[in-house]
This record gives structure tokens, C-alpha cells and sequence, in this order.
């Protein structure tokens, strides 16, 4: 089982580009070159996710794609139910052993505390990649707001999608990379508007290439 | 004028340290969803029309207050489904390839407000009255 583990602030992005990859993933199981359903009929991509509120919508959103998607909703928004998602996790792997399992935290989580809980507890993990989208458009506001949430998510991911770079003339792209870059230096670093369709290369460097 | 919302909200205060470490301001959310059905059929660009006001209206009060927009989303499902979403700059507006053509009979409406600064109960005060009056306006029941 192959895990993305999805972070950001709210409003990121962050469905959106699941949507991409989940796409991306599917259109490849076609091709039959990395997922593809097993004979039992299981889906080889399940998402999780963790959301906010009484009544979810990226689930409704992803599920309408005709997505596989578990739904746990998070009493306490920061912790982000550590436990039950590693329950959750430990029951897809033995219910469904899906080759790939992407999970999509609430935008106030830590990624890199979730990814710690996981490695410990989780069984049958092949490889477990740690992917923040930045929110470009609103990088210096939420800096400035919560500098300790919004780096902390960033600090530590294998890769991160600096999102909504439309919004933006070049140059602030530019400062607004060197500041995200600056918190991260070792992480894989893509700008992205996944607004539009995002260059599959940038998938598969970003999430297949291990 | 409000104070901006940084300097008001509430933090977080009752967790276990192992759960939670890091003390996060907590913003209050709005959620819902309603089964909509319609006495007559409804034009999915009166919808569309109706919901964007709202979310526009969210976005105009939480501006006029200072505070923070988490996002504020909008789910609307049916035999097409519209996606709007926004963090308090523009409105992005998604839908299914059959949308813009649909009449609606009856839907199911899903809607978040995540907002940092005011209380619970005030972002639910605004949002069920404002939402209730754009549905009204199309001759919606919610």
C-alpha cells in the first residue's frame, strides 16, 4: 500500500488537485502500468477524509467521480483523530489492500504528526509520501495570521505544490517561493494552478517516483 | 468596526497533550445540508445564480468584520452536480458536463463556512438566515 498523505491550510487546494491525481492514477491503473482493479473488483485507489463539520462535501465532491472514499469526521480539528485514522487505514489494508491509499487531513493538521502515527502504528505500508499544497495567493495573510500552523505544515513534507500561482504575477510567484523554500529547503517543490489541468509529468515526478 | 478577528477568537484549550501539542485558534464552522425539492422544475443557472449570491454574502460579511475566511464551500447534487468554493477572494465555480443545461427537480444541498473570528452561533445566525433567504428568492424550500 502506497500512501500520499495530503496537507495544507483550508482553502488550499487541496481537492482539487486529489481530483488530478486521483485521475492520474486511475488513467494509468487503464493503462495497466502502475493500479489497476484487482479480479475481486476492489478499487486499487481509496481516499480518505478528514473532514471538518457535520456534513462533508470533498467527500461528496470525490465520490461523485466515482471515487472510493472513506469519510472520518474530525472532533478536534488540529488533532486530527490520529487513532481512528490509523484504525481506518489498518481496515482498508486488510478489507481491500488497495495498491494506493491517498488521505486528505483537515486543513489545520499537521501532515508530519499524522505521517509519524502511521509509520508507527499502520500495517502493510510500502511507502508513505508527505505532499503540502501551499496557497500562493494568500501565502503572505496566512503567514502572517499563523506562522506556526502554516509553516509547521510545510516544514517537514517530502513535497510541496504551491497552488494558485495564477493569481499572481511572476515576480511574486518568485518571493512567495523563496519564502516556502526557505521553510523547506530538501522537499520536492512544484508551482501549480490546479485550476487548470497540471502537467502529468509533474504527477508522476511529485507522486509516483519514489 | 470589529476588531480583527486575531485578537478575539478563542484558543484551544482542552485537549490532551497527546493529541494536540500545539495550541491552533479554532474557527467557527457552519455546516449543513438540506434535501431540496422544488414545485416546479428550476433552471441550473438560477441555482448557480442564487447559491454564488450566498457565498458572496458570506464572504462580503466576514470582509466587513476582519475576519479570516477558512473556506466557505458549496455542494449541490444531484443528476448534475455544482461545486462553488472560495477563501474570501474569488468565487470558483465547478460543475458536471450536463450542468448548464439541467433542470433541477430536486437536489441535495451541502454547504461549509469556515470562519476564524466570530462565534459559532453568530456565523450560524448569519448564514441559515442569509441562505434561507436566497433559496426563498427562488421560490426554494429548504
Amino acid at each position: 500500500m502506497n500512501i500520499l498523505l495530503f496537507g495544507g491550510f483550508l482553502g488550499s487546494g487541496k481537492t482539487s488537485i486529489i481530483l488530478q491525481v486521483a485521475r492520474y492514477l486511475v488513467k494509468n491503473s487503464e493503462k495497466g502500468f502502475t493500479t489497476g482493479p484487482s479480479d475481486s473488483g476492489k478499487p486499487s485507489l481509496v481516499i480518505i477524509e478528514n473532514e471538518v463539520g457535520e456534513t462533508g462535501i470533498d467527500d461528496k465532491i470525490l465520490k461523485a467521480e466515482g471515487l472510493s472514499v472513506r469519510d472520518l469526521f474530525a472532533g478536534c480539528i488540529c488533532c486530527t483523530l490520529n487513532a481512528e485514522l490509523t484504525i481506518c487505514l489498518n481496515e482498508i489494508q486488510e478489507e481491500l489492500s488497495p495498491q494506493w491509499v491517498i488521505i486528505e487531513t483537515t486543513g489545520m493538521a499537521f501532515p508530519d504528526r499524522i505521517a509519524d502515527t502511521i509509520t508507527k502504528y499502520g500495517k502493510g505500508i510500502d511507502s508513505l509520501k508527505t505532499i503540502v499544497v501551499a496557497d500562493a495567493e494568500r501565502w503572505d495573510e496566512l503567514s502572517m495570521a499563523m506562522p506556526g500552523l502554516i509553516e509547521g505544515q510545510i516544514a517537514k513534507a517530502d513535497v510541496i505544490l504551491l497552488n494558485k500561482i495564477d493569481c499572481l504575477e511572476a515576480k511574486q510567484v518568485s518571493d512567495v517561493e523563496k519564502s516556502v523554500r526557505g521553510i523547506n529547503p530538501s522537499a520536492l517543490f512544484y508551482a501549480i494552478s490546479a485550476h487548470n489541468e497540471v502537467d502529468p509529468q509533474i504527477w508522476c515526478k511529485a507522486v509516483t517516483e519514489k | 468596526m470589529s476588531e480583527p478577528w486575531h485578537e478575539q477568537f478563542p484558543m484551544h484549550s482542552n485537549q490532551s497533550s497527546l493529541e494536540c501539542s500545539t495550541k491552533q485558534p479554532n474557527p467557527a464552522i457552519f455546516s449543513e445540508t438540506h434535501n431540496l425539492v422544488f414545485l416546479e422544475k428550476v433552471s441550473s443557472q438560477k441555482i448557480q445564480q442564487a447559491l454564488t449570491l450566498w457565498v458572496e454574502e458570506i464572504r462580503a460579511w466576514a470582509k466587513g468584520n476582519a475576519y479570516l475566511v477558512g473556506h466557505i464551500k458549496i455542494f449541490v447534487e444531484g443528476q448534475e452536480n455544482l461545486w462553488l468554493s472560495s477563501t474570501g477572494r474569488s468565487i470558483n465555480i465547478k460543475h458536471s458536463q450536463g450542468w448548464s443545461e439541467f433542470f433541477a427537480e430536486k437536489v441535495t444541498l451541502s454547504v461549509t463556512a469556515i470562519i476564524f473570528g466570530p462565534s459559532k452561533k453568530v456565523l450560524e445566525e448569519v448564514a441559515q438566515e442569509r441562505l434561507f433567504v436566497c433559496l426563498k428568492s427562488l421560490g426554494l424550500g429548504v
